[in-house]
């Protein structure tokens, strides 16, 4: 009987601490407990006897960092390879392949890439399976990401059944801030087996973050916790719960639902041998999870049951001429700025379409969702025609997407529901298909069941599909607006499906179509619509939303709409800030932006140009700015209140020649990148920023470049001049590495370079034509060169 | 975080600028981000205490074996009852918050990296004194806490260091493969636990960045040694 069978009807049992119990049999601190399976077989195989004797039906091998970053290349195939077979040799009737984190911070915040973990991952669980083991435990994860990458490796190169446990800190959190509700919604659709907790607490502490996974779970939860809160004793870890209290919280556990039980560090046989008496005398105890439909990034679910919830719709290049350009320049900090406006406009899920004709849609996409995922923690939309873009864009994603979209048609749905399927995500239906938009609510329902059925005969939970209805202009097929709004109505009442609704198109050829927009909303709302599509920085929309979550009772006591409104008219308006009689110049001088940014409006409209603006104000107060800095009597952050305001001012000057079909003209090109490995970007940002005021177009791309992805750029874009950025001495070689590959590829472009560890000596080490100590003489740098 | 009380002056270091400058823009973007900061982040640490000898190749930490190689590690260690070794970290928290100005609002994402600075250091310093005091070590007097990568204690030694304090599980702290820890607003530290409070030695000679150090041309190097010679 295989270990999923086992679990159908029983308590499965799985064993003990491991760490400890070597530690106890002679394991010197410091060495790693993995090569005792070769060194001291005859050890690892009697701890495992122990615990078969104890009662545990499953067996953990001593696999847990048995990874090539922990061991030689050569010894960790063999470590898991004996470490699986001590386990068989105890006499175990199960033996699980124990997988743990890789201690490597998974890029955007860390530097190790997605696809690295990955091939560890597989290499791992393929040698789990070749040595005979019956399951794969991945367990003490920390990142929700790494989590899903261990479960789609195991689950994509191997039959055996997948179990994984997160461990969770006394704030209810892991160090990553994934809250339990977000570990299940985001993992227990990916295919696992059994989705749980362990290691960090005891039992006790355990306890609230167990009865919030089991209240949703869908698939078996299972515990392994520590003996007991550790405690730090002589700078040692202690724990200090007895077996029979251990018991007796277990036991709470499985009355509750809980259906695997086993312990972490600090347990011995004597724990298991506990619950193994104890969990003979009851039953097990069915579940009945909630059913939500929900979203999650790593740290935030969003539950569309529990209010009308906003998805923002400005990543999306349609129509967007800066965003357009954005993407095909790799401009990542207009596609990031437009992610934190929205966040901060009250969004609840954000929209990512980066779709253009001429550009890599995967490869965009992934890249995008990285960057988004670090600066919000609001749940993505990814949103694609391209099957591809929208597979690799779920694939990387950092917990539980919404795709955008699938449609009724018979191709359509066969590409786009395995993807949902198997990366456990939710989906939006649009109600069309072959035939086009069904003209009556009638018709666009039916495409509606016909979608809901394709997904669950791939085994969608009904909760993950959602539908849009689809908008079509008022001022076109006025008869069909209302078609929409019932089709919402019959979708939630005979469906019990939340809706998603495009709004903004509605009032396409209309007059004043922030009220149409907003009506529209309204009536929306009315017929029952969960999670419009809209502009969250349109004010309109805003009012709208926020006012019918007070009639709805979603926002409680209207708190959130009184903080919100009940001053409004006493705020300060565009126009008070206008009307400032300091110079521009000076403004820029004292750092004041916004200020800086009215002023810079108000010459214009008076008639100033561009090029009078920049030669007469911008020129002139950078240079006394740059003076001050060095003669120090201006320092450092007020160096950048001044850059900065010069860039707010750019930005409305750019903004300005836009409208009148202008383009801005620039000095140069220059590429910045802070190299491989590295990834302190602050000093690189400044230099961007102070380069661009004077008006160099930057090619900024970002920290942890490798040198290929420079190389490329350069030739891409005809760059003359490239500046790295380096703040430690080990990434100092990679930026030898990087200007080498420069020079080997004979590319006609100077190299300055900068960062704290960089003087002339390594610049000149690292064969840089440039040493830039600070902003200022990059500046300098470049006007030599191009001036 | 319980807000900390923390030492203007040297925020001010950390952002280049004289302590005494009052550019109001700047004090209340301070201010600001301490806000922030204290509201956020979740800074945890991880420590372990250990017996030291002294060989040829450095120091060893008794019970464990592992050696802190090289002769400035010595010197810092010498003469002392016991050692410390201590990881600290702000947390992702503190990564998140920086990442989430670093494009758009870079002065304040400058000043958000001084008061991370100064918030590690007051925070290694509370952290010190539980330690002393929960193991009963109060007998002794400890020294500033010395880096991994000062002097010639070299920086790849730092993976090693976290896996003696096993970081990783216990505070989520990682290094990457160019001895990076991640979140990068951490510290590792290590100190000695001494009989009579020790003449401080002269932390920029040892230190392999002097050449190069605007602060020590300045005349005011390293917050950390800066306070223990107060």
């Amino acid at each position: 009987m295989g270990v999923l069978n086992e679990m159908k009807n029983n308590i499965l049992l799985f064993d003990g601490g491991l760490g400890t119990m070597l530690q106890q049999r002679g394991l010197p601190t410091g060495e790693l407990p993995e090569r005792y399976n070769i060194s001291h077989p005859d050890i690892v195989r009697s701890i495992h006897e122990d615990y078969v004797k104890a009662g545990a039906d499953v067996i953990t091998a001593n696999t847990f960092q048995a990874n090539p970053l922990k061991m030689e290349e050569s010894e960790y195939l063999s470590a898991i390879e004996a470490g699986i077979r001590l386990v068989k040799e105890s006499g175990a009737r199960y033996t699980a392949m124990d997988i743990g984190p890789l201690g490597q911070m998974i890029e955007p915040l860390g530097t190790f890439s997605w696809q690295e973990a990955y091939d560890i991952f597989k290499a791992q669980a393929v040698q789990a399976e070749k040595s005979g083991a019956d399951c794969v435990i991945i367990e003490t994860i920390s990142d929700l990401l790494e989590a899903k990458i261990a479960i789609l490796a195991v689950k994509e190169n191997t039959k055996l059944p997948v179990f994984c446990t997160l461990t969770f800190q006394e704030d209810g959190r892991t160090f990553m801030g994934t809250d339990p509700l977000t570990a299940v919604v985001a993992l227990e659709d990916l295919g696992v087996d059994a989705l749980g907790v362990n290691c960090s607490l005891g039992p006790k502490e355990l306890m609230p973050i167990v009865e919030e996974m089991l209240t949703y779970c869908h698939v078996p939860v299972m515990v392994q916790g520590n003996a007991g809160l550790p405690e730090i004793c002589c700078g040692e870890t202690v724990y200090k719960i007895t077996p029979e209290e251990f018991r007796d919280y277990s036991k709470e556990m499985l009355q509750k639902g809980v259906r695997i039980i086993g312990g972490c560090c600090g347990t011995t046989p004597e724990f298991i041998a506990q619950l193994d008496i104890m969990r003979k005398q009851i039953k097990t105890v069915a579940v009945t999870p909630k059913n939500i439909t929900a979203i999650t990034s790593s740290t935030k679910t969003v539950v569309l049951d529990k209010r009308v919830s906003v998805i923002g719709e400005r990543i999306n290049p349609t129509g967007k001429k800066k965003l357009k350009e954005a993407l095909l320049n790799h401009n990542l900090e207009y596609i990031i700025g437009e992610a934190i406006n929205q966040t901060d406009a009250g969004s609840d899920i954000l929209d990512v379409n980066v779709g253009l004709p001429d550009i890599d849609e995967p490869a965009m996409q992934v890249e995008v969702i990285r960057e988004i995922q670090s600066v919000t923690d609001l749940p993505l939309q990814i949103d694609s025609s391209d099957i591809a873009a929208i597979e690799a864009g779920v694939r990387i994603y950092n917990g539980k997407p919404l795709i955008n979209s699938v449609n009724g048609k018979k191709e359509n749905l066969k590409a786009v529901l395995p993807i949902v399927k198997k990366y456990g995500a939710a989906v939006i239906g649009l109600t069309l298909d072959e035939s086009g938009i069904p003209d009556t609510a009638e018709g666009r329902f039916a495409i509606a069941e016909k979608i809901l059925a394709e997904a669950l005969k791939y085994g969608i939970r009904k909760e993950n599909v959602l539908i849009d209805c689809l908008v079509l202009t008022a001022s076109a097929q006025q008869e069909q607006v209302m078609e929409t709004l019932n089709a919402i109505k019959l979708v939630k009442s005979r469906l019990g499906l939340k809706t998603v609704l495009g709004v903004s198109n509605i009032s396409f050829g209309l007059p004043s179509r922030n009220i149409v927009n907003a009506t529209f909303l309204a009536a929306a709302f009315g017929a029952g619509l969960d999670a419009p599509i809209l502009n969250p920085l349109s004010e309109d929309y805003r009012r709208v939303v926020d006012s019918f979550r007070v009639l709805n009772n979603q926002d409680s006591g209207a708190r959130f709409f009184i903080e919100q409104y009940h001053q409004t008219s006493a705020q300060p308006t565009a126009q008070n800030v206008d009307k400032t009689n300091v110079s521009l110049q000076e403004l820029i001088l004292q750092g004041r932006k916004e200020e800086a940014a009215a002023q810079v409006r108000n010459l214009l409209s008076s008639g100033a140009t561009a090029l009078s603006i920049i030669d007469n104000e911008f020129v002139p107060a950078l240079n006394i700015v740059g003076e001050r800095f060095e003669t120090q009597k201006m320092f450092l952050p007020q160096l950048m209140q001044s850059a900065e305001s010069v860039k707010a001012g750019f930005k409305v000057i750019k903004n300005h020649m836009e409208k009148a079909g202008e383009k801005p003209e620039y000095k140069a090109k220059i590429l910045l990148a802070t190299v491989e490995g590295d990834i302190h970007d602050i000093g690189k940002n400044i230099v961007a920023m102070i380069l661009e005021n004077y008006g160099y177009e930057i090619f900024d791309l970002g920290k942890d470049v490798p040198a290929e992805t420079i190389v490329q750029m350069i030739q891409k874009h005809e760059i003359k001049l490239v500046g790295l950025s380096a703040l430690m001495t080990t990434t100092v070689q990679n930026m030898k590495k990087t200007i080498e590959m420069i020079h080997e590829k004979k590319l006609d472009c100077k190299i300055m370079v900068g960062g704290a560890v960089l003087n002339e000596e390594y610049a000149e080490f690292v064969g840089a034509d440039f040493y830039a100590r600070n902003a200022m003489d990059s500046v300098e740098i470049a006007n030599r060169l191009f001036g | 975080m319980e807000p900390l009380n923390l030492d203007h002056n040297e925020i001010m270091r950390y952002l280049s600028m004289p302590a005494d400058s009052e550019t109001k823009s700047i004090q209340e973007l301070i201010e600001e981000c301490k806000r922030e900061l204290f509201n956020k982040l979740r800074p945890r640490f991880v420590y372990r205490v250990f017996d030291i000898e002294k060989n040829e190749h450095g120091i060893v930490l008794l019970g464990d074996g592992f050696i802190l190689p090289g002769k400035d590690i010595v010197n810092h260690l010498d003469g002392a009852e016991k050692t410390i070794v201590l990881a600290l970290t702000l947390g992702i928290e503190a990564e998140l918050v920086i990442k989430r100005y670093a494009r758009a609002q870079l002065t304040k994402t400058l000043v958000l990296e001084a008061v991370c600075t100064e918030i590690i250091e007051k925070y290694s310093d509370q952290v010190l004194q539980e330690i002393i005091k929960k193991e009963g070590l109060t007998q002794w007097i400890p020294n500033f806490g010395y880096g991994v990568g000062y002097g010639d204690l070299p920086l790849s030694l730092q993976p090693q260091i976290l896996s003696l304090l096993d970081a990783q599980r216990k505070i989520g702290l990682t290094c990457n493969a160019n001895h990076i820890m991640i979140p990068r607003k951490s510290i590792t530290s290590i100190f000695g636990l001494f009989v009579e409070k020790r003449e401080q030695a002269d932390s920029c000679s040892i230190c392999s960045l002097k050449e190069n150090c605007q602060r020590r041309k300045d005349g005011f190097p390293c917050g950390r040694f800066k306070r223990d010679e107060k």
